[in-house]
């Protein structure tokens, strides 16, 4: 209280000094003010290029790493089933996959639209022998290709081996045709 | 800015580049000279192959292995799992070349390669070993090659065999015997004086003479010189030949024949095209079938289904057929059918014609004579049907009664030891104008 009192008393005293307001030289102020705001400018531009430095080294990692990444993704074993197979031309040339898919789609149709599982294999015992040294050659290409990987001839043996599945295939769908001919023609020769 | 911009960019390249930059090639030779042995045997692999005459009477040979690898280190290591072996057994000598290598993984940017010991070599991207192998002459060459080239040259041995798989082949003339074994594979061979033994498969090789052949062949296409005796077993195969001197024996399916001369030929053919400038007599079994024939001999069909045969000049046709279209230009002798569905038209035939006999069912014979013809014609038939010029025929009986035909005649000119044409069977139609 007594505290109080003796602050009321000391600022009542020295009023009229907290009230005066002191000059302010504000030409200099402002003169001091405009050489502060010169100096700013070449610290920014410098802190400017600086950082654009950094920003093109950071651009530049960031596509090292991403190219990067590209090519260790495409290195990996792929999910697809052509290429999980160790022993296919696709796990040693993934380049090749999109074809070799390719080849083994149209042999899938053709055995599909043949009903090959259906098919009397004795009836065209001929073909189907065809069919199994075809794939009995190509085993044992394939076993090659672990040891003999950059040979451009087995390559392109493989590769020949769709092809050739292929026309087999197609053989068969004539033979069949002819044969319901043939039964057709005998059937009206007994009649 | 623009030049810290520039070299920026620039060394950002060279780094995106440098490790494509970092292969090398490394080089060895190995080089050897050996006694000489009666039989030569070159097993080789990973490079081509060649065999040179030797000028100092042994047998050496030259191999270069380069290896493309991103270290000396890892070419060294490479280097020292290659190896050519020289082994002697009686009086033959075996070269082989040899790598430790079990398998081989390159892609584009690592590779690794595992020896059959389990080291494992990184870094190494290609090997190839080329040799050379320089002989006398010998009595027997070998050689097993896969998937480069293979030059022999000529004269280097009296017997060659060869097993090739995938290569592309380039082979001189050899005085004895061949025999090849190949798959997939590509090339010229020169003169063999002796027999061929030929096992082939998806191969295209173009041979020059041979003697006797025997030949086994799926998916190729071959061209032969002038050959003695040829026994073929044939599949989907393009053939040509020029002169068969002996027999022709085929046995095929699906395939394309061109052939100028053979002496006698047995066939038995599915579903192929046959294109023959002269033969002898011909012997044939077969089905779905094209054939162009020039001059022939005596031709027998034992069997024809659905074939179409097209004939310039034979001696005479003797066929059991069904379903079969035939056309002979000119026949000399004689005609004998056997027939189911079938027709046949016959252009001309010779002074020398003996006649015909025509039975079976549902077929058709023309025979255009020109009034040339001077025959006697008989009919005993069901539903038979006869086309002839009527100014130029002359019936002696004619009994047509429950569509049973039976008719005699001559043309005119015709005397009883003129020969005889006769039709039998079952609604047949004969037409001879």
């Amino acid at each position: 209280m007594k505290n109080k009192d003796s602050l009321e008393q000391y600022i009542q005293t020295k009023r009229s000094e907290f009230d005066r307001q002191e000059w302010v030289p504000r030409d200099r102020m402002w003169a001091a003010i405009q050489q502060e705001s010169d100096q700013i400018p070449n610290k920014s531009k410098s802190n400017f290029s600086i950082r654009k430095t950094y920003l093109l080294w950071s651009i530049a990692a960031t596509l090292v790493l991403a190219v990067g990444a590209g090519i260790w993704i495409s290195n990996q074993p792929s999910e697809d089933p052509v290429m999980k197979n160790e022993n296919t031309l696709a796990s040693y040339f993934p380049e090749l996959a999109d074809e070799e898919q390719m080849y083994r789609k149209l042999i899938s149709e053709q055995e599909n639209k043949l009903n090959i599982g259906a098919i009397d294999k004795a009836i065209y015992e001929d073909i189907f022998s065809e069919l199994h040294e075809l794939e009995s050659i190509h085993q044992e290409y394939l076993q090659d290709l672990s040891q003999y990987q950059e040979q451009e001839l087995l390559i392109q043996t493989l590769l020949k081996y769709y092809e050739r599945k292929l026309r087999i295939l197609e053989r068969l769908s004539f033979e069949i045709e002819k044969r319901q001919l043939y039964e057709k023609r005998e059937l009206e020769i007994l009649q | 800015m623009k030049n810290v911009n520039l070299k920026f960019f620039s060394n950002l390249l060279l780094l995106a580049l440098l490790p494509l930059s970092l292969s090398a090639q490394y080089s060895k030779t190995y080089k050897k000279s050996l006694d000489a042995k009666q039989e030569l045997e070159i097993m080789h692999r990973r490079g081509a192959l060649k065999v040179l005459p030797s000028k100092d009477g042994k047998v050496s040979y030259e191999m270069l292995v380069k290896i493309e690898a991103k270290s000396e280190e890892a070419a060294n290591q490479m280097f020292n799992a290659i190896s050519i072996s020289d082994d002697t057994f009686g009086d033959r000598l075996t070269l082989t070349t040899a790598t430790e290598i079990k398998s081989m993984m390159v892609n584009n940017r690592k590779s690794t390669i595992k020896l059959r010991d389990g080291t494992k070599i990184q870094g190494v991207r290609s090997i190839e070993i080329d040799m050379i192998v320089y002989t006398p002459k010998v009595q027997k060459l070998e050689v097993d090659h896969k998937y480069k080239q293979v030059s022999i040259e000529s004269n280097l041995t009296k017997d060659l065999e060869l097993k090739l798989y995938s290569c592309r082949m380039q082979v001189g003339s050899v005085p004895g015997a061949l025999a090849i074994e190949c798959k997939y594979t590509k090339g010229n061979m020169g003169t063999v004086g002796g027999d061929a033994q030929l096992d082939l498969y998806d191969s295209d090789i173009k041979f020059n003479t041979l003697g006797n052949v025997r030949l086994e062949s799926k998916y190729g296409e071959l061209i032969f010189g002038d050959v003695k005796d040829l026994r073929a077993k044939t599949y989907d195969d393009k053939i040509e030949l020029k002169n068969i001197n002996g027999i022709f024996i085929l046995d095929d399916k699906y395939s394309q024949l061109r052939l100028a001369s053979a002496g006698e030929c047995e066939f038995d053919i599915y579903d192929s095209e046959v294109k023959i400038n002269k033969t002898g007599n011909l012997k044939i079994k077969s089905k779905y079938t094209e054939y162009d024939l020039g001059e022939v001999g005596a031709v027998n069909f034992v069997e024809s289904y659905d074939d179409v045969v097209d004939i310039e000049s034979a001696k005479s046709l003797e066929t059991y057929s069904k379903y079969t279209d035939y056309e002979i230009d000119l026949l000399h002798n004689k005609l004998e059918i056997e027939s189911y569905d079938d027709n046949f038209v016959i252009g001309k035939v010779g002074p020398n014609f003996e006649g015909a006999e025509f039975d079976g069912k549902y077929a058709e014979l023309r025979i255009d004579s020109d009034n040339e013809l001077k025959y006697r014609l008989e009919i005993d038939a069901r539903y038979g049907k006869v086309d002839l010029e009527e100014e130029a025929f002359e019936f002696q009986i004619y009994k047509e009664a429950n569509s049973e035909l039976y008719a005699k005649g001559k043309s005119k000119g015709a005397t009883d030891s003129s020969p005889l044409i006769l039709m039998k069977g079952y609604n047949n139609k004969i037409r001879i104008r």
